[in-house]
């Protein structure tokens, strides 16, 4: 049995102190999630499958952590649930983020031409699209025209990247959130800091999971998938609003341990 | 339904009643709680399962395309499980006599409020002729909309305290939220009296505050949240959804009941009505054109001086093009806007919305149409008898006759 360990902590800090905030996260089902300052916490799956904890900070604060800890079985971890049927059709048409401009469209065009099979050319269009972009720390762009036309982005960018040039393809696409073991073979024992990562499914008789950042399928014990939507808007691992909307810094990672 | 201008010309400032029989309103009724219920139906369906989609029914781009499909109010309802308390249905009759269904409101029906005003209006202008007709009343409403709002409350809460929430001063329709608080014996709020703590929803009144139970909105989806338009009402959205979604408050109507106002939408309401319950509509809709579709676009270009065209979202304020008055630039500036964005628009006969008429007997044999309106308190759906009758930009009041027996005025 493939256990990983999941710590995943969150931090978001105020410029200065907030007297009421709403919080919302999204984390494993299985997460058991703790919030400092104290807050009454509720939970809800949302209307792609996420399990969203919320709560409200109302006395002053600067600093919210959330914390999410789960033990899970990286065999079955992170299996999507079968979805409603109208969902293929809202993973096929382009977001307002996922919109392909000319050039990505016509070499996701291209690509599609040359290959033997759908699956051949999603994993193409994720391959050269991945290996043209240069790799950021964090978003570099709104939408994935913005970072195609830079070639450059973070993870979630050229996730978004690759979901504009399949959606444009014809092959219903979408993003997921998740964590990535750094290690191809992890050690039994060993804390090592992950990634939190985003990545791309896309369908054809089943999803398939690539990892356009690195090439390869997202599969495995490195990947645990945390939420599915069209986009990234769909899935913000966080997302704070503030009384007066004060600028505030998340940060977010997250310890991964191999277990027996 | 027999109907007629009662008294000619005397009554030049009062508009004059429809007269509704009871035969024909009986039928009017079974439709309108069929329609109703199906509606409801169809919108636990929609932000759930969506097994109509599944099953054909309806497209799922359709949705996906409708501006009011809130994927983030699905799972927000009410204690007993009612997303649409009080719903506004317009109906109009085809030149064959045949009532139809023109569209509906199930956010945020306006016109409640003028069906009572209007009664009193109507009964003062003609003294004689309202107590010799026995009408059936409609101030019954104000008990069963106060009840179906109470019925709404979340689980465990016997006592609801409900509020009124409206956009405020100056905003149109300010004064018939004054009224609707009135008559259901609810304070009126603004958003900015609303405080979210503890997970619930509370309210600051002189002697301290109060917790919120139901709150009957009067505002739109976008003030109210999710896409909460308005930077200064995002926190409070956040906690009156977060408060709605864990059943501590109950939003009435609920937000994202949009969907099933999209006039696109609708026409599958009579599809959706079998495909739910089985049986034939007992109101059809009027034939709609539905432009997403390339024969129909085609078909309505070509005729877009005989249709009446109209945006598939009545709450954008942009206002139907009705052919038969349109100058030629009108109708070329709407050809392309149908053409940059076909599910936009849907396309009516515009024989069935024709502007009104001068002369009473013609206005009321086809030209007007007709908003009634329902209440659901989930144990029944109740039909208020009467409504508002719309000539033009006129309302009138309607009378429902409560004796079989008297056959309306030949």
């Amino acid at each position: 049995m493939n256990r990983l360990q999941i710590v995943h902590t969150v931090s978001v800090r105020f410029g200065d102190d907030v007297a009421s905030s709403h919080t919302e996260v999204r984390m494993l089902a299985s997460a058991q999630v703790d919030v400092s300052p104290d807050a009454s916490e509720t939970s809800y799956d949302d209307y792609w499958g996420a399990r969203v904890t919320e709560f409200a900070v109302t006395v002053p604060h600067r600093e919210i952590t959330v914390s999410a800890t789960a033990l899970v079985d990286t065999s079955i971890a992170g299996t999507a649930a079968d979805d409603p049927a109208m969902r293929i059709v809202e993973y096929a048409e382009p977001t307002g983020l996922t919109d392909a401009p000319t050039d990505l469209r016509t070499f996701a065009a291209r690509t599609s031409g040359v290959s033997a099979s759908v699956d051949d050319a999603a994993v193409s269009i994720c391959r050269q699209i991945g290996a043209a972009m240069r790799h950021a720390t964090s978003t570099v762009a709104p939408t994935a025209a913005l970072a195609w036309s830079k070639r450059r982005g973070s993870g979630s960018d050229i996730a978004h990247v690759a979901i504009a040039a399949l959606r444009s393809a014809g092959i219903p696409a979408r993003y997921v959130y998740g964590y990535r073991h750094p290690h191809l073979e992890p050690e039994i024992g060993e804390t090592v800091v992950g990634d939190v990562h985003a990545w791309v499914e896309w369908s054809t008789d089943r999803w398939h999971a690539y990892d356009p950042s690195d090439l390869c399928p997202a599969s495995g014990s490195r990947y645990i998938a945390v939420a599915r939507g069209r986009d990234g808007d769909d899935v913000s691992p966080v997302r704070v609003v503030s009384v007066s909307d004060d600028p505030h810094r998340i940060t977010s990672s997250v310890e991964l341990t191999a277990k027996d | 339904m027999a109907e007629q201008g009662t008294v000619g010309g005397s009554l030049s400032s009062a508009p004059v009643p429809r007269v509704v029989d009871t035969d024909e309103w009986a039928h009017v009724e079974r439709g309108i709680v069929q329609r109703v219920r199906v509606i409801e139906t169809f919108l636990a369906d929609v932000y759930g399962p969506q097994e109509a989609i599944r099953d054909g029914v309806l497209p799922a781009a359709t949705v996906s395309s409708c501006r009011h499909f809130h994927r983030r109010s699905a799972g927000i309802v009410g204690g007993n499980g009612i997303r649409a308390h009080v719903v506004g249905i317009d109906v109009i009759r085809d030149e064959d006599g045949h009532l139809r269904v023109l569209g509906g409101d199930a956010r945020r029906p306006r016109g409640l409020a003028d069906v009572v005003a209007n009664r009193g209006a109507s009964t003062r202008a003609l003294p004689e002729m309202s107590t010799r007709l026995r009408i059936r009343p409609v101030d019954e409403c104000a008990t069963r909309l106060a009840r179906a709002l109470r019925a709404a409350a979340p689980h465990g809460v016997t006592d609801p305290t409900v509020v009124v929430l409206a956009p405020g001063g100056g905003e149109p329709g300010a004064d018939e939220d004054t009224r609707v608080a009135t008559l259901i014996g609810a304070d009126l709020v603004e958003a900015c009296e609303l405080h979210c703590a503890d997970g619930r929803v509370w309210r600051h009144t002189a002697s301290g505050r109060q917790r919120v139970d139901v709150i009957h909105r009067r505002i739109d989806d976008d003030q109210l949240g999710p896409a909460h338009a308005r930077p200064d009402a995002t926190l409070r959205a956040l906690g009156l959804l977060a408060a709605a979604r864990s059943g501590r408050v109950t939003i009435a109507n609920a937000v994202g009941n949009g969907v099933a106002d999209d006039r696109l939408i609708y026409t599958y309401l009579p599809d959706l009505i079998r495909y739910y319950t089985g049986d034939e509509p007992i109101l059809d809709n009027v034939d709609t054109w539905r432009l997403d579709e390339p024969v129909a676009l085609e078909e309505v270009l070509d005729r877009l001086d005989e249709l009446i065209v109209k945006p598939v979202d009545a709450s954008t304020g942009a206002r139907p093009v009705i052919g038969p008055d349109a100058t030629p630039r009108q109708l070329s500036k709407l050809s392309n806007a149908l053409l940059h964005d076909p599910r936009g628009w849907i396309a009516q006969s515009a024989i069935t919305s024709a502007p009104a008429a001068t002369r009473a007997d013609d206005m009321l044999a086809s030209s007007c149409d007709l908003r009634v309106f329902a209440i659901n308190s989930g144990d029944d759906t109740w039909v208020l008898p009467g409504g508002l009758t719309r000539v033009g930009d006129e309302l009138a009041d309607t009378w429902v006759l409560s004796d079989p027996s008297q056959a309306g005025l030949r």
